[in-house]
Protein backbone atom coordinates (compact mmCIF):
# COMPACT_ATOMS: atom_id res chain seq x y z
CA UNK A 1 0.00 0.00 0.00
CA UNK A 2 1.49 3.47 -0.93
CA UNK A 3 1.99 5.82 2.07
CA UNK A 4 -1.18 8.18 0.50
CA UNK A 5 -3.28 4.82 0.33
CA UNK A 6 -2.11 4.52 4.07
CA UNK A 7 -3.16 7.66 4.91
CA UNK A 8 -6.70 7.70 3.42
CA UNK A 9 -7.06 4.47 5.27
CA UNK A 10 -6.52 5.79 8.65
CA UNK A 11 -8.37 9.13 7.79
CA UNK A 12 -11.36 7.24 6.80
CA UNK A 13 -11.23 4.87 9.39
CA UNK A 14 -10.88 8.40 12.18
CA UNK A 15 -13.85 9.78 10.27
CA UNK A 16 -15.79 7.02 10.60
CA UNK A 17 -15.32 7.13 13.81
CA UNK A 18 -16.10 10.41 14.57
CA UNK A 19 -19.39 9.86 12.94
CA UNK A 20 -19.93 6.55 14.89
CA UNK A 21 -18.96 8.74 18.00
CA UNK A 22 -21.93 11.42 16.61
CA UNK A 23 -24.69 9.10 16.59
CA UNK A 24 -24.07 8.28 20.24
CA UNK A 25 -23.84 11.48 21.40
CA UNK A 26 -26.72 13.02 23.77
CA UNK A 27 -28.07 16.11 21.03
CA UNK A 28 -29.59 14.06 18.38
CA UNK A 29 -30.19 16.35 15.86
CA UNK A 30 -26.62 18.01 16.16
CA UNK A 31 -25.14 14.11 15.46
CA UNK A 32 -27.15 13.58 12.42
CA UNK A 33 -25.81 16.55 11.11
CA UNK A 34 -21.68 15.39 11.91
CA UNK A 35 -22.74 12.00 10.74
CA UNK A 36 -24.34 13.44 7.65
CA UNK A 37 -21.63 15.88 6.85
CA UNK A 38 -19.12 13.17 7.16
CA UNK A 39 -20.52 10.59 5.15
CA UNK A 40 -21.68 12.66 2.04
CA UNK A 41 -17.96 15.20 2.13
CA UNK A 42 -16.02 11.95 2.57
CA UNK A 43 -14.14 12.31 -0.81
CA UNK A 44 -13.59 16.15 -0.28
CA UNK A 45 -12.40 15.64 3.14
CA UNK A 46 -10.12 13.36 2.46
CA UNK A 47 -8.63 15.53 -0.22
CA UNK A 48 -8.52 18.81 2.00
CA UNK A 49 -7.09 17.18 4.72
CA UNK A 50 -4.77 15.86 2.47
CA UNK A 51 -3.66 19.25 1.15
CA UNK A 52 -2.18 20.72 4.58
CA UNK A 53 -3.04 24.26 3.69
CA UNK A 54 -6.73 23.75 4.69
CA UNK A 55 -5.48 22.48 8.08
CA UNK A 56 -2.54 25.54 8.61
CA UNK A 57 -5.07 28.00 7.57
CA UNK A 58 -8.06 26.84 9.87
CA UNK A 59 -7.27 24.72 11.97
CA UNK A 60 -7.39 25.87 16.19
CA UNK A 61 -5.09 23.57 17.56
CA UNK A 62 -5.53 22.15 21.16
CA UNK A 63 -2.60 23.83 22.41
CA UNK A 64 -3.99 27.32 20.85
CA UNK A 65 -7.49 26.48 22.23
CA UNK A 66 -5.51 25.89 25.55
CA UNK A 67 -4.00 29.13 25.65
CA UNK A 68 -6.33 31.57 24.62
CA UNK A 69 -9.95 30.30 25.42
CA UNK A 70 -9.96 30.03 29.06
CA UNK A 71 -9.16 33.37 29.83
CA UNK A 72 -12.17 34.42 27.80
CA UNK A 73 -14.55 31.65 28.69
CA UNK A 74 -13.66 32.94 32.67
CA UNK A 75 -14.89 36.58 31.84
CA UNK A 76 -17.95 35.10 29.60
CA UNK A 77 -18.83 33.20 32.76
CA UNK A 78 -18.93 36.16 34.87
CA UNK A 79 -21.58 37.58 33.16
CA UNK A 80 -18.56 40.31 31.16
CA UNK A 81 -18.39 40.44 27.47
CA UNK A 82 -14.42 38.67 26.66
CA UNK A 83 -13.13 41.65 24.27
CA UNK A 84 -9.27 42.06 25.43
CA UNK A 85 -7.72 40.29 27.95
CA UNK A 86 -4.03 41.46 30.03
CA UNK A 87 -0.98 40.53 28.14
CA UNK A 88 1.26 39.86 31.01
CA UNK A 89 4.46 39.05 29.11
CA UNK A 90 3.96 42.93 26.91
CA UNK A 91 2.16 44.84 29.63
CA UNK A 92 -0.96 45.36 27.35
CA UNK A 93 -4.25 44.55 26.85
CA UNK A 94 -4.55 42.42 23.55
CA UNK A 95 -8.17 41.93 22.08
CA UNK A 96 -9.54 38.08 22.03
CA UNK A 97 -9.52 36.51 18.92
CA UNK A 98 -12.77 35.61 17.13
CA UNK A 99 -12.08 32.01 17.47
CA UNK A 100 -11.69 32.32 21.17
CA UNK A 101 -14.53 34.35 21.70
CA UNK A 102 -16.98 32.02 19.72
CA UNK A 103 -15.11 28.89 20.98
CA UNK A 104 -15.48 29.98 25.09
CA UNK A 105 -19.34 30.79 23.87
CA UNK A 106 -19.38 26.85 22.69
CA UNK A 107 -17.88 25.66 25.52
CA UNK A 108 -20.33 27.62 28.21
CA UNK A 109 -23.63 26.57 26.22
CA UNK A 110 -22.07 23.09 25.96
CA UNK A 111 -20.68 22.37 29.63
CA UNK A 112 -21.50 25.55 32.26
CA UNK A 113 -24.80 27.67 31.43
CA UNK A 114 -25.30 27.37 35.34
CA UNK A 115 -22.55 29.45 35.92
CA UNK A 116 -23.96 32.25 33.63
CA UNK A 117 -27.14 31.87 34.89
CA UNK A 118 -25.71 32.91 38.41
CA UNK A 119 -25.41 36.36 37.19
CA UNK A 120 -29.37 36.81 36.45
CA UNK A 121 -32.30 37.38 39.19
CA UNK A 122 -34.36 34.69 37.73
CA UNK A 123 -36.37 35.08 34.91
CA UNK A 124 -36.88 33.83 31.32
CA UNK A 125 -33.74 31.20 30.04
CA UNK A 126 -34.69 32.28 26.55
CA UNK A 127 -33.68 36.29 27.23
CA UNK A 128 -30.91 35.10 29.62
CA UNK A 129 -29.42 32.84 26.48
CA UNK A 130 -29.89 36.29 23.93
CA UNK A 131 -28.13 37.84 26.21
CA UNK A 132 -24.86 35.65 25.96
CA UNK A 133 -25.26 35.76 22.13
CA UNK A 134 -25.22 39.67 22.41
CA UNK A 135 -22.07 39.73 24.75
CA UNK A 136 -20.40 37.39 22.50
CA UNK A 137 -21.93 39.54 19.55
CA UNK A 138 -20.26 42.73 21.31
CA UNK A 139 -17.09 40.72 22.10
CA UNK A 140 -16.34 40.15 18.51
CA UNK A 141 -17.53 43.11 17.31
CA UNK A 142 -15.30 45.41 20.13
CA UNK A 143 -12.35 42.62 19.49
CA UNK A 144 -12.04 43.64 15.60
CA UNK A 145 -12.40 47.77 16.25
CA UNK A 146 -9.15 47.09 18.75
CA UNK A 147 -7.24 45.31 16.15
CA UNK A 148 -8.14 47.60 13.36
CA UNK A 149 -7.47 50.81 15.00
CA UNK A 150 -4.42 52.87 14.57
CA UNK B 1 -3.96 34.80 33.89
CA UNK B 2 -2.23 36.06 37.09
CA UNK B 3 -5.27 38.23 38.79
CA UNK B 4 -3.91 41.45 39.74
CA UNK B 5 -5.18 43.30 42.41
CA UNK B 6 -5.10 47.23 42.81
CA UNK B 7 -2.13 48.69 45.08
CA UNK B 8 -3.55 47.92 48.88
CA UNK B 9 -2.91 51.63 50.07
CA UNK B 10 -5.32 52.59 47.20
CA UNK B 11 -7.82 50.12 48.39
CA UNK B 12 -7.81 51.63 51.54
CA UNK B 13 -8.46 55.16 50.62
CA UNK B 14 -11.87 55.96 52.71
CA UNK B 15 -15.11 55.86 50.60
CA UNK B 16 -15.82 57.97 48.01
CA UNK B 17 -12.14 59.26 47.52
CA UNK B 18 -11.37 59.70 43.05
CA UNK B 19 -8.76 56.71 42.01
CA UNK B 20 -6.14 57.87 41.07
CA UNK B 21 -4.36 56.96 37.22
CA UNK B 22 -1.97 54.85 38.25
CA UNK B 23 -4.51 52.99 40.75
CA UNK B 24 -7.14 53.19 37.61
CA UNK B 25 -4.29 51.43 35.31
CA UNK B 26 -3.41 49.00 38.11
CA UNK B 27 -7.16 47.50 38.30
CA UNK B 28 -8.02 47.76 34.53
CA UNK B 29 -5.07 44.67 34.39
CA UNK B 30 -6.91 42.96 36.98
CA UNK B 31 -8.57 39.42 35.60
CA UNK B 32 -11.77 40.16 36.39
CA UNK B 33 -11.67 43.50 38.40
CA UNK B 34 -12.62 46.95 37.28
CA UNK B 35 -13.14 46.48 33.43
CA UNK B 36 -14.00 49.27 31.32
CA UNK B 37 -13.28 47.88 27.80
CA UNK B 38 -12.06 48.07 24.87
CA UNK B 39 -9.46 50.90 26.01
CA UNK B 40 -8.38 52.24 22.15
CA UNK B 41 -5.61 54.78 23.36
CA UNK B 42 -3.82 55.18 26.58
CA UNK B 43 -4.77 58.63 27.03
CA UNK B 44 -8.71 57.63 27.57
CA UNK B 45 -7.27 57.22 31.48
CA UNK B 46 -6.92 60.10 33.55
CA UNK B 47 -6.76 60.78 37.29
CA UNK B 48 -9.86 59.61 38.50
CA UNK B 49 -11.43 59.09 35.12
CA UNK B 50 -11.46 56.85 31.82
CA UNK B 51 -13.18 58.55 28.46
CA UNK B 52 -15.80 56.50 27.37
CA UNK B 53 -16.94 56.89 23.99
CA UNK B 54 -20.35 56.51 21.57
CA UNK B 55 -21.37 52.61 20.48
CA UNK B 56 -23.47 51.87 17.20
CA UNK B 57 -26.77 51.36 18.44
CA UNK B 58 -29.52 54.12 19.22
CA UNK B 59 -33.32 54.44 20.38
CA UNK B 60 -34.93 57.21 18.82
CA UNK B 61 -38.41 58.38 19.59
CA UNK B 62 -41.05 58.62 17.07
CA UNK B 63 -44.06 60.01 16.43
CA UNK B 64 -47.17 58.10 17.17
CA UNK B 65 -50.56 58.06 17.73
CA UNK B 66 -49.94 57.95 21.62
CA UNK B 67 -51.20 60.72 23.32
CA UNK B 68 -49.39 60.32 26.17
CA UNK B 69 -46.64 58.35 28.11
CA UNK B 70 -48.82 56.63 30.89
CA UNK B 71 -45.82 54.94 32.25
CA UNK B 72 -47.78 52.02 34.45
CA UNK B 73 -49.49 51.18 31.21
CA UNK B 74 -46.49 50.73 28.61
CA UNK B 75 -45.80 47.49 27.96
CA UNK B 76 -43.10 45.98 25.26
CA UNK B 77 -45.21 46.67 22.60
CA UNK B 78 -46.41 50.37 23.22
CA UNK B 79 -42.64 50.95 23.91
CA UNK B 80 -42.35 50.33 20.39
CA UNK B 81 -45.10 52.14 19.43
CA UNK B 82 -42.99 55.28 20.40
CA UNK B 83 -39.33 54.03 19.95
CA UNK B 84 -37.15 52.30 17.79
CA UNK B 85 -33.76 50.48 17.41
CA UNK B 86 -31.15 52.17 14.81
CA UNK B 87 -27.90 50.82 14.56
CA UNK B 88 -25.06 53.62 13.19
CA UNK B 89 -22.26 51.75 11.39
CA UNK B 90 -18.76 52.23 12.19
CA UNK B 91 -17.71 55.73 9.85
CA UNK B 92 -21.31 56.69 9.71
CA UNK B 93 -23.21 59.32 11.69
CA UNK B 94 -26.61 60.01 13.30
CA UNK B 95 -28.12 63.66 13.40
CA UNK B 96 -29.42 65.24 16.30
CA UNK B 97 -31.24 67.90 15.70
CA UNK B 98 -32.37 70.76 17.70
CA UNK B 99 -34.49 69.57 21.09
CA UNK B 100 -34.30 66.18 20.27
CA UNK B 101 -33.73 63.21 22.13
CA UNK B 102 -32.24 59.74 21.89
CA UNK B 103 -30.60 57.06 23.95
CA UNK B 104 -27.28 55.85 23.11
CA UNK B 105 -24.58 53.64 24.35
CA UNK B 106 -21.49 53.77 25.61
CA UNK B 107 -19.46 51.59 23.02
CA UNK B 108 -17.14 50.51 26.11
CA UNK B 109 -18.60 47.17 27.85
CA UNK B 110 -18.14 48.55 31.51
CA UNK B 111 -18.01 46.31 34.72
CA UNK B 112 -17.64 47.51 37.99
CA UNK B 113 -15.92 45.77 41.25
CA UNK B 114 -17.55 46.07 44.63
CA UNK B 115 -15.58 48.43 46.02
CA UNK B 116 -15.85 51.42 42.94
CA UNK B 117 -18.85 53.21 42.17
CA UNK B 118 -18.88 55.69 39.39
CA UNK B 119 -20.14 58.59 37.67
CA UNK B 120 -21.07 59.65 34.24
CA UNK B 121 -19.87 63.33 33.22
CA UNK B 122 -20.39 65.03 29.65
CA UNK B 123 -17.23 65.92 27.89
CA UNK B 124 -17.36 69.80 28.15
CA UNK B 125 -16.63 70.07 24.50
CA UNK B 126 -19.81 68.78 23.64
CA UNK B 127 -21.66 70.12 26.17
CA UNK B 128 -20.64 73.95 25.09
CA UNK B 129 -22.34 72.87 21.12
CA UNK B 130 -25.31 72.00 23.68
CA UNK B 131 -25.08 68.29 23.66
CA UNK B 132 -26.40 66.89 26.79
CA UNK B 133 -25.12 62.84 27.36
CA UNK B 134 -26.36 61.65 30.53
CA UNK B 135 -29.06 62.63 33.23
CA UNK B 136 -29.04 58.75 35.41
CA UNK B 137 -24.98 59.63 36.41
CA UNK B 138 -25.18 56.99 39.14
CA UNK B 139 -23.39 53.42 38.49
CA UNK B 140 -23.55 51.40 41.11
CA UNK B 141 -20.61 49.18 42.50
CA UNK B 142 -21.00 45.74 40.87
CA UNK B 143 -23.03 47.20 37.49
CA UNK B 144 -22.01 45.59 34.10
CA UNK B 145 -23.02 46.33 31.05
CA UNK B 146 -22.85 49.12 28.50
CA UNK B 147 -24.20 51.97 29.59
CA UNK B 148 -26.90 53.55 28.28
CA UNK B 149 -26.75 57.40 27.54
CA UNK B 150 -29.74 60.14 27.64
CA UNK B 151 -28.36 61.87 24.23
CA UNK B 152 -30.19 65.32 23.85
CA UNK B 153 -29.32 68.43 21.75
CA UNK B 154 -30.18 71.80 24.02
CA UNK B 155 -28.56 73.70 21.25
CA UNK B 156 -29.65 75.36 17.56
CA UNK B 157 -27.94 73.14 15.61
CA UNK B 158 -28.02 70.03 14.41
CA UNK B 159 -25.21 67.99 15.82
CA UNK B 160 -23.36 64.86 14.11
CA UNK B 161 -22.99 62.13 16.38
CA UNK B 162 -20.32 59.45 15.32
CA UNK B 163 -20.05 56.29 16.59
CA UNK B 164 -16.52 55.91 18.99
CA UNK B 165 -16.17 59.70 19.53
CA UNK B 166 -15.47 60.43 23.10
CA UNK B 167 -18.50 62.17 24.03
CA UNK B 168 -18.05 61.62 28.23
CA UNK B 169 -16.32 60.35 30.97
CA UNK B 170 -16.55 57.64 33.65
CA UNK B 171 -15.68 59.10 36.94
CA UNK B 172 -14.38 56.45 39.63
CA UNK B 173 -14.72 56.47 43.22
CA UNK B 174 -14.20 54.03 46.24
CA UNK B 175 -17.10 52.68 47.54
CA UNK B 176 -17.73 50.41 50.50
CA UNK B 177 -17.73 47.50 49.81
CA UNK B 178 -20.84 45.51 49.11
CA UNK B 179 -20.98 41.52 49.99
CA UNK B 180 -21.97 39.83 47.26
CA UNK B 181 -22.35 40.55 43.05
CA UNK B 182 -25.27 41.43 42.58
CA UNK B 183 -27.81 39.91 40.25
CA UNK B 184 -28.56 41.79 37.40
CA UNK B 185 -31.73 41.50 35.02
CA UNK B 186 -30.22 41.36 32.15
CA UNK B 187 -26.31 42.22 31.14
CA UNK B 188 -26.69 45.31 28.69
CA UNK B 189 -25.17 45.41 25.73
CA UNK B 190 -27.22 48.69 23.83
CA UNK B 191 -29.23 51.24 25.08
CA UNK B 192 -31.89 49.50 26.57
CA UNK B 193 -35.66 50.78 26.49
CA UNK B 194 -37.45 52.31 29.24
CA UNK B 195 -38.66 49.59 31.91
CA UNK B 196 -40.36 52.32 34.44
CA UNK B 197 -43.82 49.52 33.67
CA UNK B 198 -42.22 47.89 35.61
CA UNK B 199 -41.91 49.73 39.03
CA UNK B 200 -43.89 48.19 41.81
CA UNK B 201 -44.82 51.58 42.99
CA UNK B 202 -47.24 52.16 40.72
CA UNK B 203 -49.78 49.31 42.42
CA UNK B 204 -49.21 51.22 45.84
CA UNK B 205 -50.11 54.73 44.03
CA UNK B 206 -53.05 53.42 42.56
CA UNK B 207 -54.44 51.47 45.64
CA UNK B 208 -54.26 55.49 47.08
CA UNK B 209 -56.54 56.31 43.85
CA UNK B 210 -60.36 57.08 45.15
CA UNK B 211 -62.67 54.60 43.85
Amino acid sequence: MSSSGAVDTALTAGLQRVAADAAQLKYAEEAEVVQKTIQTNLTDLLAKIRNRKFISRYSFRASMYHDSVPTVLKRLKAGVAPIEFYDEKSDVMRPASVRAILNAGWELYKTDLTSFYANFKAGEELERLDNLNQLLFKAVEASEVKRQWK
Amino acid sequence: MKEIQGDQAERQLPAGAVLSKEALLQRLKGDIDLIVSPILEGSQVGDGSVDISLGTRFIRSRRSKMTKIDFPKLNKDSIRDFQESVVVPFGDEYILHPRSFVLGCTFEFIALPLDICGFVLSRSSYGRAGLLIATATFVHPGWRGCLTLELENLGEIPISLKPLSTVGQLVLLNASKLPEQPAAKLIPVGPTFTALNEDPRWKKIAALSPK
